[in-house]
């Protein structure tokens, strides 16, 4: 499984702040745009203000663009904490989570606490297939399939169809290697 | 203020809060000719964001429908009064003025948005971003400065969606009230969506069920206020419709006087992250 083309959209390019729906459904088209290339890293660095309203728009279409496309990742860093508290209002709006990337790691915004472990288990591996994730987390293979769906919807993991598999329909997932991130943000 | 048509409005006492939005000039209001307007503030004792606000709508108000129009103001006599109603009414626009021999007071910090006219978003986003980074100096914790920044293109937005008949624009205004330490913010607008609804209280009740449903402006300021653990308060007036929202409890209706267009006043109440403004520093004189 190869690592894909990274665009960093940087939105300190749109404004300073971040307002209205009109302006959120610009930001939208942009992503979508750059999701069809290959992973998107979403910098609010420079970003001051953000309002819900924007980032409504961001999320609604990011959500519709990974729920067609698994092999997209799409993660979000370098927020201040305001951007950030109006983010996690919107994804606990849309019931959605969030891959971030912080500190040097792939972390998961929203979600319960169990994705969060999952995820982080999941960065530790990279690349992977559920069975060796499921073996990590000493977890049954359906219930880890449901977590895996959130991630992948989040745009924290991609997945991939493994073509060399012998026997029924098997996937590899992906997480953004958070090294090749470094100076992002 | 007195709603009949004449050259002086007066305001006097306490006009703080709720209670400034019985001066305000409902643009319907017969001009009569007059283009020469006193507005009288001597005897007024308090004044916060929400005066600000009021006042500066029912200047831009007079100033935008009356041709050649003029609004002199009398400041209040009490010093402490002036200092604040000074700051609050910021640079007056052009055609309104204090009294020639007029001192410049000493400012006031804790005004951090003066009160202005707002006619669109870039200019909304403009002072969000101020009001980002002055509210600290007005004693406002990052925490607290953060939620109104990002609540004021919200409610900007909704007055130019909703208000496009106001000839005031959209009035913005921010400070930290002097006695209570609230973190104030309003926006006033001469609009009458809501006003001019034959059942204003049911109107306004329609306003905040679309914001919920819509995951609108006044639904993400209610959430942020929550996420952000603030104790916040907001007033909506239009019309004889009042609704109230603190934090912890739902949105209370109540029906009052008239009071024309549309205000959204959101309050923060002071927490444990507060500090003093920064001391106070004498303004150069005009």
């Amino acid at each position: 499984m190869s690592m894909k083309n990274i665009t960093i959209l940087r939105l300190d390019n749109v404004a300073a702040v971040l307002s209205t729906r009109e302006r959120g459904r610009e930001a939208a088209d942009r992503l979508q745009d750059a999701l069809q290339a290959g992973n998107v890293v979403v910098s609010f660095a420079g970003v001051e203000v953000a309002t819900p309203s924007f980032l409504d728009e961001v999320l609604a279409r990011l959500h519709t663009v990974l729920q067609t496309n698994e092999q997209a990742i799409a993660i979000v860093t370098g927020m201040n904490e305001d951007v950030r508290e109006s983010l996690e209002l919107v994804l606990r709006h849309r019931g959605m989570a969030l891959g971030v990337l912080e500190e040097g790691h792939i972390r998961l915004l929203g979600g319960k606490k169990h994705l969060q472990q999952t995820m982080a288990e999941a960065e530790k591996l990279g690349t992977f297939k559920a069975t060796e994730l499921a073996e990590a987390l000493k977890l049954k293979l359906p219930n880890l399939h449901q977590r895996l769906k959130v991630l992948r919807e989040a745009g924290a993991i991609s997945r991939e169809t493994d073509e060399t598999a012998q026997r029924g329909r098997r996937h590899d997932y992906q997480v953004l290697d958070p090294s090749e991130l470094v100076g992002i943000g | 203020m007195n709603h009949l048509p004449q050259p002086i409005w007066s305001l006097a006492g306490d006009v703080r809060g709720a209670r400034a939005l019985a001066h305000l000039i409902d643009p319907k209001q017969l001009k009569d000719g007059i283009t020469e307007r006193l507005l009288n503030m001597s005897t007024v004792t308090s004044v916060d964001a929400f005066s600000g606000a009021v006042v500066r709508a029912s200047i831009e108000d007079h100033l935008a429908s009356v041709p050649g129009g003029t609004v002199s103001i009398w400041q209040p006599s009490e010093e402490p009064v002036w200092e604040t109603l000074h700051d609050l009414l910021g640079p007056l626009p052009e055609g309104c003025q204090f009294p020639q021999d007029t001192m410049s007071p000493v400012r006031d910090r804790r005004v951090f948005l003066p009160a202005q006219r707002v006619d669109d978003m870039e200019t909304a986003d403009l002072l969000a971003r101020y009001v980002h980074g002055v509210g600290s100096s007005a004693g406002l914790s990052a925490k607290e400065a953060g939620f109104l920044a990002t609540a004021l293109p919200a409610l900007v937005e909704n007055g130019l969606r909703y208000a496009m008949n106001s000839p005031c624009g959209v009035v913005v205004c921010g400070a930290v009230e002097r006695e209570s330490g609230d973190g104030q913010l309003v926006a006033v607008d001469l609009g009458d969506s809501i006003s001019g609804a034959k059942d204003a209280s049911a109107a306004l009740r329609g306003c905040l069920e679309l914001s919920r449903q819509n995951f609108g402006g006044l639904e993400h300021v209610r959430g942020l206020a929550v996420q952000r653990d603030l104790d916040v308060s907001i007033l909506l007036a239009s019309g004889t419709a009042r609704g109230r929202w603190r934090r912890g409890g739902s949105w209370r209706y109540n029906e009052v006087a008239f009071a024309p267009g549309f205000c959204a006043g959101i309050s923060v109440h002071p927490g444990k992250l507060r500090r003093s403004p920064r001391s106070v520093a004498p303004k150069m004189g005009k």
